[in-house]
């Protein structure tokens, strides 16, 4: 187990590199001159040269990219041109909303995701499946924004249940979770699905019926337990898709998470910003791989043994 | 049709039929067999793969896999109760609790994801009101009783820690922690090495002799059959053969079919200079073979009547589905074969 | 974000060899569904542009204020939009746009990630490792992320909006063909042929490669939906390609504002992007029934 966990983790800090030195080029995809760009076309030539420092623009390539780890490693992201704040600080105070969206959708994905895909998996090839297939199926081709859309519309507009915009009341998050979590719980139903009809026609599911197990105990302890591990690991790695979802559903919400942050500073051409989040979401993203790889060992036994 | 009646059978099997598809059109994997098992006694039930022999065990607890399903008009009675006619409720009582069932594939019989002396705990918890501890605790004790080593430890243990002939250990644990009156065994040595399986079957003999239990005993390996069989039963494409006591059945077997499988399994006195003899051929389909008996075209001894299904018919304390029954049953076993 | 992320499909290179996929892929029924669905939208985004070329509101530059906002009727059968052009008729122009970018962009990934997928797998070592390297840190990054950040610093327009999404799909294409090209690599006639000492090259295009289609296959709708939806999202945003260039996204971007009073403006560009990638998905799907049940847990 201990050296699976190493092996990640030697593979990680590579890709995390690798990560970092994308961004670290991003900003210099700009045309021209990326300081006089990001400054905007009233600065002045020495706001632009205090611009270039800040962003470490200056000297040989080398040399901006050992600064710009340097920087990074002291948490330094830069500034804002917009509001002249450091865009960590930006970052932090727009990301408990984030946090906030994306673990409701999680919750509300994981366990709905995982129940309608045992019940499609226990009642196999009846109506029940197809229509949950069905379902699935639409729900991963829908765009996330156009769910939001049509929530908003039903219940915002028409109904006037719940807030369409803002982080104001505390039934704002409802609609925003709900959109956001449509995507990932017919993903994980699909999933859920599969996992479990593998699960059940394994000669362990005859024994536990064998045994005098009902239907229940077989489905939920002996068989889901298995299936939790491919459910698990493929899910871990569509989370990073949570990330796109989620800005598009704070744009849609005008939600005050990371994702707004995101897209206002591109349009207001406040790219160290964006460069920053852009980073962060990488990192995080990583992160969460590397967590999904720890719940695999834990959830196999046959890991943990080393045989 | 029906075998030797017993008086006080622990199992009794009536028109036991098994099929697929639609009712008009039914495809028959067990046809009409009728067996009586005998309490505290091993019967072995021998045939090749095709006979239908795994999915008789598999009805007994009603484990037929969608889409086959025991058919209308069977009966099989334990203890005064008709299984087939039991609710689910009913049913779940009696798997793994008055009788178990124990599987050919130990490497995959067992859930990789609890450790063995949970899987057994549960068992006993399903059928027993007992505390955690206390079914922890049987557990370890059956571990012992099947004979592994350390039964702490190894409880404790995951299956994917043990070999295979261990893991059929705790497999049989794990069904004998209810005191089944029956087990049925569905060819729980074919996937072991011979020497493990000789361990395996010394157990089984062993847990007949101090539990009293019955055991149906699934094989096709002949063989195995000489070394623990009390009783035997033969079934071909669907049908029940010939059943009777080990020492008449494997000395003087009263059916060509079992006749010519114990020729063809070699022995110290086996001619050496002789190619091994084998059954040309191979197990019909049990709906291709309406009307006329299964074996007939594989048989060296077939003649006319042949060509009508013949009913079981005694043959000293044997019971056969051959027209020749009684004059096989008299001569020796080995008498003439292509 | 409808394909697998890195997970390549196990292939049954036996399957494979068998007659007959095409009339099973016939008699699956939501492939076949999703094909018809494709299909239409193939027609309207290829012939509907002519046939609504006399229609006013195809005219770039063209608005009719005093026609703006109506909800459908006969003579607008899906309402006008806020500067009074037909709403239907642009949802047809759209289609024209949305199909091009997608199809472009996928095509794109697929050149690159055949190649470096193939090699990857075929030559192994050094080579895989490093490219694996490569890729692995293109998928650090959500896909739509990775698309808005090279849109955001590229620029927006058809050319970027292309790129950006070629980009997101490519790493996928790789690891899918670098993995069934090793699962064919695996089989015992491979190693025959190269014993017999068929040159490595030749190995690699006429018996790896074709094997390694039905993969690529599979892969290539369920990328098309993914890209569909990226473009769609970015243009949602406003980077997709600038007005008054009909987009179904950027529709629906606009849509927002009037949503309140004009809820129709919203459902009918979704209700577009939704059948399309539909269409995809079960096409996706239908494939992989067929070139490996086993995929579909059924």
């Amino acid at each position: 187990m201990r050296r699976f966990l190493l092996q990640r983790l030697a593979l990680a800090v590579p890709t995390a590199l690798g990560a970092v030195t994308f961004c670290f080029f991003l900003v210099r995809l700009l045309p021209g001159d990326p300081a006089r760009v990001i400054a905007g076309p009233q600065a002045t030539p020495a706001q632009i040269a205090h611009l270039r420092e800040q962003i470490g623009l200056n000297g040989s390539w080398l040399q901006q990219y050992v600064s710009y780890l340097n920087r990074l490693v002291h948490g330094n992201l830069g500034y804002s041109a917009l509001t002249g704040q450091s865009v960590l600080s930006e970052i932090a105070a727009h990301a408990p909303y984030t946090i906030e969206l994306a673990v409701c959708a999680i919750v509300l994905s994981t366990v709905f995701g995982v129940l309608l895909g045992t019940i499609a998996a226990s009642r196999r090839e009846t109506f029940i499946d197809t229509l949950i297939g069905g379902l699935s199926v639409a729900g991963v081709s829908v765009p996330v924004f156009w769910t939001g859309l049509i929530l908003v519309s039903i219940f915002a507009v028409q109904l006037r249940m719940l807030p369409a915009a803002g982080a104001g009341s505390w039934d704002s998050i409802i609609l925003p979770a709900i959109t956001l979590s449509l995507f990932p719980l017919a993903f994980i139903s699909r999933q859920t699905r599969s996992a479990m009809v593998g699960a059940l026609s394994e000669d362990y599911s005859r024994t536990a019926q064998a045994k005098g197990s009902g239907w229940p105990r077989l489905v939920f302890r002996h068989a889901l337990r298995n299936a939790a591990i491919p459910i698990v690991t493929v899910t871990g790695l569509e989370l990073g898709q949570l990330l796109g979802g989620a800005i598009l559903t704070e744009t849609v919400f005008a939600w005050p998470g990371i994702g707004q942050l995101l897209v206002q500073s591109i349009s207001s051409r406040d790219f160290v910003v964006v460069q920053g989040i852009i980073l962060v979401f990488a990192l995080s993203l990583i992160v969460v791989n590397l967590a999904t790889d720890i719940a695999y060992v834990l959830l196999e036994p046959r890991l943990r043994h080393g045989r | 049709m029906m075998a030797t009646r017993l008086d006080e059978p622990l199992l009794s099997i009536r028109d036991l039929s098994v099929g697929f598809g639609p009712a008009r059109d039914v495809r028959k994997v067990v046809d009409g067999v009728g067996l009586d098992l005998a309490p505290g006694r091993i019967t072995c039930l021998v045939g090749e793969s095709g006979s239908g022999k795994s999915m008789l065990a598999l009805s007994i607890l009603r484990l037929i896999p969608r889409p086959g399903r025991i058919l209308p008009g069977s009966r099989i009675v334990f203890q005064g109760v008709d299984l087939t006619a039991l609710s689910p409720r009913g049913m779940r009582a009696v798997r793994g609790g008055e009788i178990s069932m124990i599987f050919q594939e130990p490497m995959t019989s067992l859930n990789p994801a609890f450790s063995n002396g949970t899987q057994i705990a549960e068992s006993v918890r399903l059928h027993n009101d007992v505390s955690r501890r206390e079914a922890w605790d049987r557990a370890v004790e059956l571990l012992d009783t099947v004979g592994i080593r350390d039964p702490q430890r190894r409880a404790r243990d995951f299956p994917h820690q043990l070999s295979g002939g261990m893991r059929q250990r705790v497999v049989i644990a794990m069904a004998l922690s209810t005191s089944p009156r029956l087990l049925v065994a569905d060819e729980p040595t074919t996937a072991l090495d011979v020497t493990v399986q000789a361990q395996i079957l010394d157990l089984l003999l062993e847990i007949r002799d101090t539990y009293r239990t019955g055991i149906l005993f699934i094989t096709h390996d002949v063989g195995v059959v000489g070394q623990i069989a009390d009783e035997v039963a033969v079934m071909y494409a669907g049908r029940l053969v010939l059943t009777g006591p080990a020492e008449d059945c494997l000395t003087r077997p009263a059916h060509p079919y079992l006749a010519a499988l114990l020729e063809s399994v070699p022995t110290l006195e086996s001619d050496r200079t002789r190619p091994l003899p084998v059954i040309p051929g191979s197990v019909p389909e049990a709906t291709d073979v309406r009307g006329e008996c299964g074996f007939r075209a594989r048989c060296a001894r077939s003649f006319g009547q042949c060509s009508q299904v013949p009913p079981l018919m005694p043959a000293g304390r044997q019971s056969s589905a051959c027209w020749i029954a009684e004059s096989m049953a008299e001569s020796a076993a080995g008498g003439g074969h292509a | 974000m409808a394909a697998d992320s890195g997970i390549a499909p196990r292939l049954d290179v036996a399957a494979l060899r068998g007659r007959g996929r095409a009339s099973r892929l016939v008699r699956h029924r939501s492939a076949m569904i999703g094909l018809v669905v494709m299909g239409l939208w193939i027609l309207i985004a290829t012939v509907g542009p002519f046939l609504v070329r006399g229609n006013p509101s195809s005219a770039f530059g063209y608005q009719n204020l005093s026609q703006a906002l109506l909800p459908p009727s006969r003579a607008h059968l899906l309402g006008t939009d806020q500067l009074g052009r037909d709403e239907a008729v642009r949802l047809i122009e759209g289609a024209r746009y949305t199909l091009f970018i997608s199809v472009v962009a996928v095509a794109a990934g697929l050149a690159a990630g055949l190649p470096l997928g193939a090699l990857s797998g075929f030559l192994g070592g050094r080579f895989d490792l490093v490219a694996q390297r490569f890729v692995d840190i293109v998928l650090a990054f959500p896909s739509f992320v990775l698309a808005l950040a090279l849109v955001s610093f590229l620029g927006t327009g058809i050319r970027n909006l292309v790129i950006a999404i070629a980009a997101a799909s490519f790493p996928r294409f790789t690891r899918v063909v670098r993995a069934a090209v090793i699962m064919v690599m695996a089989q015992p006639y491979e190693e025959a042929a190269h014993v017999q000492g068929v040159r490595r090259s030749r190995i690699l295009i006429r018996h790896v490669l074709p094997n390694a289609m039905p993969a690529i296959f599979v892969q290539v709708p369920l990328e098309l939906g993914a890209a569909i939806l990226t473009a769609a999202g970015l243009g949602y945003l406003g980077f997709g390609v600038p007005q008054p260039t009909p987009e179904w996204g950027s529709m629906l971007g606009t849509a927002q504002n009037y949503i309140f009073g004009h809820s129709y403006l919203v459902t009918f560009p979704g209700l577009c992007v939704f059948s399309f990638v539909l269409a995809c998905n079960l096409i996706g799907d239908g494939l992989r029934d067929v070139f490996d049940p086993r995929l579909a847990g059924g």
